[in-house]
């Protein structure tokens, strides 16, 4: 009897398994019923979601963004289409539309060199060409179609260019599982001259691609085998990112060496600790913790406004499909690791967000649509601006990792009295398992204990004295008694460091 | 003349004091019932609609006045109805079907009722006994369908509303008392085409489909009853539990004898319903046991007694049993049976066990699915009648005369009409309740014919055409007819925002002078409509009677006014035309659809069949001034005054202008697409400019390209084997299941006659004949120096492939053509040296693996499935035969490899017969 129930509990549970993977594979999660009630954070008052006019005739999914010139802005779409939009960046809400390209497989990625438009699509990059200068597309130039594509779920997604003139694309898994074509969960280099190079292996869902403010290529990875959550990771030429299903294309890319050793799996398996006996494997560089930091990361969006979006210069923006949140990252290298935290910034857009810019007049743009996997908005299609409103609430400006602990940067000055009070402040830290199977609880957990909290004399940065540090952990930082001196609390007292590496 | 006016008042007079109604006839009663004087266009109409000219012949003269109506054609009408009532008919017409234009013929007989029976059992030997009238269980899923159909496609213009408690209009042709007796599917047959049973088209035919038909004979007949064991009612769609019903919908009811799952109830997600009374003779304990898969539920007085998976948690794929113990007084009790059948097997098992009742299933006798039990239907006795003297009566009375098709004898001794004179015919003739305004207004006509009138002017044809034919219910023409005040409310449609253009039949008023003769002819004979957002439906009207109507519609309206010259020429007419009907000019498309693809705005009349429908003078009016020719109408003016509001344009010209945009127009369905038009659309429909789909498409795989070409054909290139992948015919394909959900799946060609191509390259260099292949032919892996270098857009958007093929560079175009009534596709394939590699060999191009049909003398390739390749330039196909993985008769062309720098072949892609 006994043993026959755990048999029906194990068939019932991979039969879950099996339906997740079937039907949802994009999302970390499909359990829509579940989703965490919104978080009680009053962010209205300071950065404000304004809803932007899309023209009627347009059913604009749109998934990538790229800023051109004089405030144009060009939109890829889920059905294959690229816009040229004139006044997303102004004040009003209206734009003008204007159709440049069509007849593309899904634009997740757009890129410019040399005035010249690129797209990624799922089956290619493609360069566009307006060759007679009427304002539409007459050349659509193969520049890549070096890897595989025969199954569903396939999506590839594509970055602007980084210095050396190359696109990075991500590829999905076959059906977000298996490789059953040449390159499916890699991610590769695509020169403008068309040389694609292998880049990465070890990608499973990938949700967006981007650059940190020191030009460092990341992807947002969803929560999966080899994925106990959703998480920033780092791209480093050469390197493995987690899934090991993909080794078999090691065989078609001689300059990445041989295939890495395998992971541990199973219930030791941890990343941290595989990652110091397989050199090629880079652990995940900020964990979000799964529905705390949404459900389904997508683009990565890099502050470059020079303040005008608010004090986050040079941070990371990660978007959010199922919760249609934005959330903050910033990065710092430690060690020779790439690492850092993640922190909640707005919630409450109206649809699933895929797609987005953070303009260099500081205004965030964000797109996407309500379809196929479940998400807490409901418009079918939306695109809304995030703006700042000028004031600066009390927030983590950054969170930074130290021989002894660690140090919180406020955005504004904090009182004195509450920021060196140790009761102000909560720790916790814990890991995921590093395994075959889909997702994780959060495991050994711990209780790290600060000891000391010293403030410096701008009161805007604390550093915190930490006994019990966890390398590979991620420890949770509540700072709900921090104020400053007119009282006023943390929009969102609490950041989430990921620390792969203590540093020496 | 005075013989006629005694015939008349005799016939007259013998109704006086009666309280039948005299015959309704729809135009009559709305227009002359109440008039002051003798109307003689009155009297004629009845003269056509009474059916006079049966018996009555006439002048060729008088009979250009009046358009007879023609009874019902009785060969099957004992399939049709129910005996008894045509019994009932025959002996008394006026009280059986009040208003009928049916005279009553047995008045005078001898021995009516013997007549009537002999009448009834002839006409029921007409028909093949098996097939004769019987009564259908009303369905009444069908019934709710049919109640709003009835409602809303038209039936309401000349019948009466039937909803309970519906305010009854004036005029109405009443159908309450006349249809109830009618059998369901010969109705069903009946309304989709109404013409075959009644020839002279009053009863217009709305174009219903089958199940439209089907809905609406359930309602008609919706007061029947049929005594059964049980009623059944059967649902479509899932459910968790049988209590959810949010997925499902009601599919029909019925009745049936037992407690087992319907034989055609083989599909997944069906539920299935049985309920009725279950008669106790003998209270006791009763014993159910209930088997089922997927699950199911027994309920006896609105209890559940046995519940197998009705709520939430049920097991799938398995049989499951259970049994319950009840006591049942004696006496009728509530029984039912639920059923929901999920996949693989369906299995209902109903049975029972009581005192004196052995276990098994519940016999018939103990069910009823009437509480009260019905009164036992009276059989109509076929021993009272006899056929033989039914016939005769049938020839003598004069029956033939009007249901025959005017096949029957001429009756001697009628006179002409003209000539109405002399003693009363000796047999018994036809009695019509005429009312006095009647007798007159027929007097006035009859007079009016006596004196020989000249043959009707076309004005005078059509306001009798448009009386006839109840154009008038619906539609007005100047003073006449139009949509009756307390009809108005019935007229509905989708598009609110269009007011009452969205929803009211448009006035005819001018008509001939706005629509060209084929457009108005093909709307009239055929219904043709373009306003697609009326729920009301533009019948068929295809008789005699209606076939010079267009014509005389023009004759009478038609005044032809000059057009100004074009002094731009053809190209920037069109262009100008393009960009005025877009969102940044006249935004037509921000009201109009535009070649099926949507507005998004109010969806008003589709604009591609502009040039094809309207007079172009009238077009030219009407842009000027909208209201002149339309009174109220929501059509903006564009050009107030005469100034244009886009002066920007042509010189901001309104007449060069207004010339441009019916320029544009001309281009119909290969018009380019204004800007603005709603892309919400998930079928890509092709207009005048080519559409590039990149997707994952059926055969030509994931880096597929689909081309939708101007001109109707169609081509899907594989980008990732180099290949030519389809070809296909009609529509483009739909890009629905890529643009929901998760856009999962292969998109398949959406229009006909697809043809499809192999595997592999199509261009390939061999060093020499029996070299390998290069590549992987059957997986399609392509060879290392083959590359896809993308496409150029060219003239009306239609792209250029660019590949490489080792050290060729190929570019190719495919271009739809047409001639002759025929159509087929010009690919041009461009080959370009990229090196000189020095090779020694020849280049092969492929038109198909599969063996051809036939080479004809001029170099044409049949092939089995009814392609026809033709090479152009002087190219020869070359059949080489050769054997890889088993495929054989491949037929190439071949190049050699020291060709010049380029070198360009034009293939003819043709669709013949399929053998």
């Amino acid at each position: 009897m006994g043993k026959e129930k755990l048999m029906t509990a194990i068939i019932q549970r991979s039969l879950i398994a099996l339906l997740i993977s079937v039907t949802l594979p994009l999302l970390a999660q499909s359990e829509q019923e579940n989703l965490p009630p919104l978080a009680n954070f009053d962010e209205s008052g300071w950065w404000i979601i304004e809803d932007l006019e899309i023209p009627p005739a347009i059913h604009l999914e749109a998934v990538s963004m790229l800023e051109l010139d004089e405030g144009r802005v060009a939109i890829g779409t889920r059905r294959g289409e690229i816009w040229f939009v004139d006044g997303l960046l102004d004040d009003d809400l209206a734009a003008d539309y204007h159709l440049f390209a069509q007849g593309l497989h899904e634009v997740f990625g757009l890129a410019r060199k040399d005035g010249i438009l690129y797209a990624t699509q799922q089956s290619e990059v493609t360069r566009i060409i307006d060759s007679d200068g009427d304002g539409t597309a007459d050349r659509y130039e193969t520049v890549s179609d070096a890897w595989g594509f025969g199954s569903e779920h396939e999506y590839t997604f594509g970055s602007r260019f980084d210095p050396e003139g190359n696109i990075w694309i991500t590829l999905c898994l076959s059906g977000s599982y298996t490789s059953d074509y040449p390159f499916r969960g890699w991610c590769l280099r695509v020169n403008a001259d068309g040389t694609t190079t292998p880049t990465c292996s070890g990608l499973r869902s990938p949700g967006g691609v981007g650059f940190n403010a020191q030009g460092v290529a990341f992807y947002t990875e969803n929560q999966g085998p080899w994925n106990g959550a959703c998480g920033l990771k780092e791209l480093r030429p050469g390197g493995f990112v987690g899934h090991p299903i993909s080794f078999p294309w090691y065989k078609l890319a001689p300059n990445m060496g041989p295939e890495p050793a395998q992971p541990t799996d199973g219930e030791d398996g941890r990343m941290h600790i595989d990652a110091m006996r397989i050199p090629e494997l880079i652990p995940t560089s900020v964990v979000l913790p799964y529905k705390r930091m949404g459900q389904s990361a997508t683009a990565i969006l890099l502050d470059s406004s020079k303040g005008a979006f608010g004090p986050f210069e040079n941070q990371l923006f990660v978007l959010d499909y199922t919760l249609s949140v934005v959330m903050r990252v910033t990065t710092e290298k430690v060690n020779g690791v790439w690492q850092g935290a993640c922190y909640p910034f707005r919630e409450g857009f109206s649809t699933g967000l895929l797609g987005g810019l953070l303009s260099s007049n500081g205004q965030l743009i964000v797109g996407g649509c309500c379809r196929g996997w479940p998400t807490r908005s409901r418009e079918p299609y939306a695109l809304q601006r995030l703006r700042w409103s000028g004031k600066t609430p009390l927030e983590v400006k950054e969170m930074n990792a130290r021989p002894d602990g660690f140090s919180v940067t406020f955005t504004k000055p904090v009182d004195a009295a509450t920021a060196t009070d140790l009761t102000s402040y909560r720790m916790g830290a814990f890991t995921h398992h590093y395994w075959r199977f889909y997702g994780s609880p959060e495991i050994d957990r711990t209780t790290p204990v600060i000891t000391e909290a010293n403030l410096s004399a701008d009161r805007l940065r604390v550093d915190l004295v930490v006994s019990g540090l966890e390398e590979g952990h991620v420890h949770e930082l509540y700072l709900d008694g921090v104020r400053t001196v007119a009282g006023e609390s943390l929009l969102h007292p609490v950041a989430y460091y990921t620390l792969n590496q203590i540093p020496l | 003349m005075i013989a006629a006016i005694f015939l008349l008042t005799s016939f007259a007079g013998e109704i006086t004091g009666s309280d039948q109604e005299p015959p309704f006839i729809g135009a009559y009663s709305t227009e002359y019932r109440n008039g002051t004087s003798p109307s003689i266009s009155g009297g004629l109409l009845l003269l056509g609609e009474l059916g006079c000219t049966a018996c009555h012949s006439t002048t060729d003269g008088s009979s250009r006045w009046i358009l007879p109506r023609q009874a019902p054609r009785l060969e099957r009408i004992a399939q049709r109805v129910d005996p008894k009532h045509l019994h009932q008919l025959i002996l008394d017409p006026a009280t059986t079907h009040p208003g009928t234009v049916m005279p009553s013929l047995l008045d005078d007989h001898p021995e009516r009722q013997q007549a009537a029976f002999d009448l009834v059992e002839y006409l029921l030997s007409r028909s093949p006994a098996d097939s004769h009238w019987q009564p259908t269980a009303p369905d009444q899923v069908a019934i709710d369908e049919g109640e709003r159909l009835y409602h809303q496609v038209g039936c309401v213009s000349c019948h009466e509303p039937l909803r309970e408690g519906a305010i009854q209009p004036l005029h109405s042709n009443r159908l309450a008392g006349r249809v109830e007796h009618w059998s369901q599917p010969q109705l069903t047959k009946f309304l989709k085409d109404p013409h075959q049973v009644r020839p002279s088209g009053r009863m217009p035919s709305l174009g219903l489909q089958h199940g439209e038909a089907n809905a609406l004979a359930h309602y008609l007949l919706r007061s029947t009853r049929v005594a059964a064991p049980l009623d059944l009612a059967i649902d479509w769609g899932h459910r968790k539990g049988l209590d959810d019903s949010s997925r499902s919908r009601p599919r029909n009811t019925t009745i049936t004898g037992s407690f087992s799952l319907p034989d055609q109830q083989r599909r997944n997600d069906v539920t299935t319903h049985f309920s009725g009374w279950l008669r106790i003779e003998q209270a006791g304990d009763y014993q159910f046991f209930l088997k089922v898969d997927d699950i199911g539920r027994l309920r006896i007085d609105e209890k559940d007694v046995i519940d197998l998976g009705g709520k939430k948690n049920y097991q799938r794929k398995k049989v499951m049993e259970s049994q319950a113990s009840i006591h049942l007084e004696s006496g009728l009790h509530r029984i039912e049976v639920s059923h929901f059948q999920w996949v693989d097997d369906a299995i209902l098992e109903l049975e029972w066990l009581g005192p004196g009742i052995d276990r098994g299933p519940i016999d018939s006798s103990f069910l009823t699915n009437s509480r009260e039990p019905l009164p036992p239907a009276p059989r109509w006795n076929r021993q009272r009648g006899d056929a033989k003297r039914g016939q005769n009566l049938y020839l003598q009375l004069g029956c033939a005369q009007c249901h025959e098709d005017g096949n029957a004898a001429t009756v001697d001794s009628v006179n002409t009409l003209e000539q109405l004179s002399g003693p009363l015919p000796g047999h018994h003739h036809p009695r019509y309740p005429l009312s006095a305004r009647q007798t007159a207004d027929l007097e006035a006509a009859l007079h009016f014919l006596q004196d020989r009138p000249e043959a009707p002017a076309a004005q005078q044809r059509v306001d009798h055409t448009l009386r006839s034919f109840r154009c008038t219910a619906c539609h007005s023409r100047g003073d006449l007819g139009g949509v009756a005040q307390d009809r108005n409310d019935f007229f509905t449609g989708t598009e609110p925002l269009l007011g009452d253009e969205g929803r009211l039949p448009p006035p005819l008023a001018g008509v001939g002078d706005k629509l060209v003769l084929d457009w108005l002819d093909a709307v009239i004979r055929s219904g043709r409509s373009l306003r697609s957002y009326f729920h009301t439906r533009m019948p068929t009207f295809d008789h005699p009677q209606t076939r010079s109507l267009a014509a005389d519609l023009i004759a009478v309206d038609r005044h032809v006014t000059g057009v100004p010259r074009m002094i731009h020429d053809d190209d920037a007419m069109k262009a100008a035309g393009h960009q005025m009907a877009g969102s940044n000019m006249l935004q037509c498309v921000l009201c109009h659809d535009f070649n099926q693809k949507h507005s998004v705005g109010m969806r008003a009349m589709d604009l591609v069949t502009t040039t094809e429908r309207l007079h172009r003078d009238w077009f030219h009016r009407y842009m000027l001034d909208p209201e002149s020719l339309r009174p109220g109408t929501q059509m903006l003016a564009f050009w107030p005054e005469g100034r244009s509001m886009v002066p920007e344009l042509l010189g901001g010209d309104a007449d060069q202008q207004v010339g441009a945009l019916w320029r544009y127009l001309e281009d119909g369905d290969q018009a380019i697409f204004p800007e603005g038009l709603s892309r919400q659309q998930q079928e890509l429909i092709v207009g005048g400019e080519a559409i590039v789909y990149r997707g994952k498409l059926w055969e030509a795989g994931f880096r597929g390209i689909a081309v939708g070409l101007p001109g109707g054909l169609h081509y899907a290139f594989d980008a990732q084997e180099l290949r030519l992948a389809l070809l296909w015919k009609g529509r483009f394909l739909d890009a629905r299941s890529h643009w929901s959900s998760q856009g999962m799946g292969r998109i398949r060609p959406l229009g006909r006659d697809v043809l499809t191509f192999d595997h592999g390259p199509d261009i390939v260099f061999l060093p020499d004949v029996n070299c390998p292949w290069p590549g992987d032919r059957q997986q399609g892996i392509r060879p290392d120096d083959y590359q896809f270098h993308g496409y150029k857009i060219g003239e009306k958007k239609i792209p250029t492939l660019m590949y490489r093929a080792g050290s060729l560079d190929i570019e190719e175009t495919m271009v739809a053509r047409e001639a002759a009534g025929d159509s087929w596709l010009d690919r041009t394939v461009k080959f370009i040296r990229n090196s000189d590699s020095g090779e020694r060999g020849v280049f092969w191009m492929r038109i198909r693996d599969v063996p051809p049909a036939e080479i004809l003398d001029d170099g044409t390739v049949t092939y089995d499935d009814g392609l026809r390749v033709r090479i152009g330039s002087g190219a020869r196909p070359s059949a080489l035969s050769k054997t890889h993985n088993g495929v054989q008769y491949e037929t190439w062309l071949a190049f050699s490899a020291s060709m010049e720098e380029s070198h360009s072949i034009t293939i003819e892609y043709r669709w013949g017969k399929k053998n």
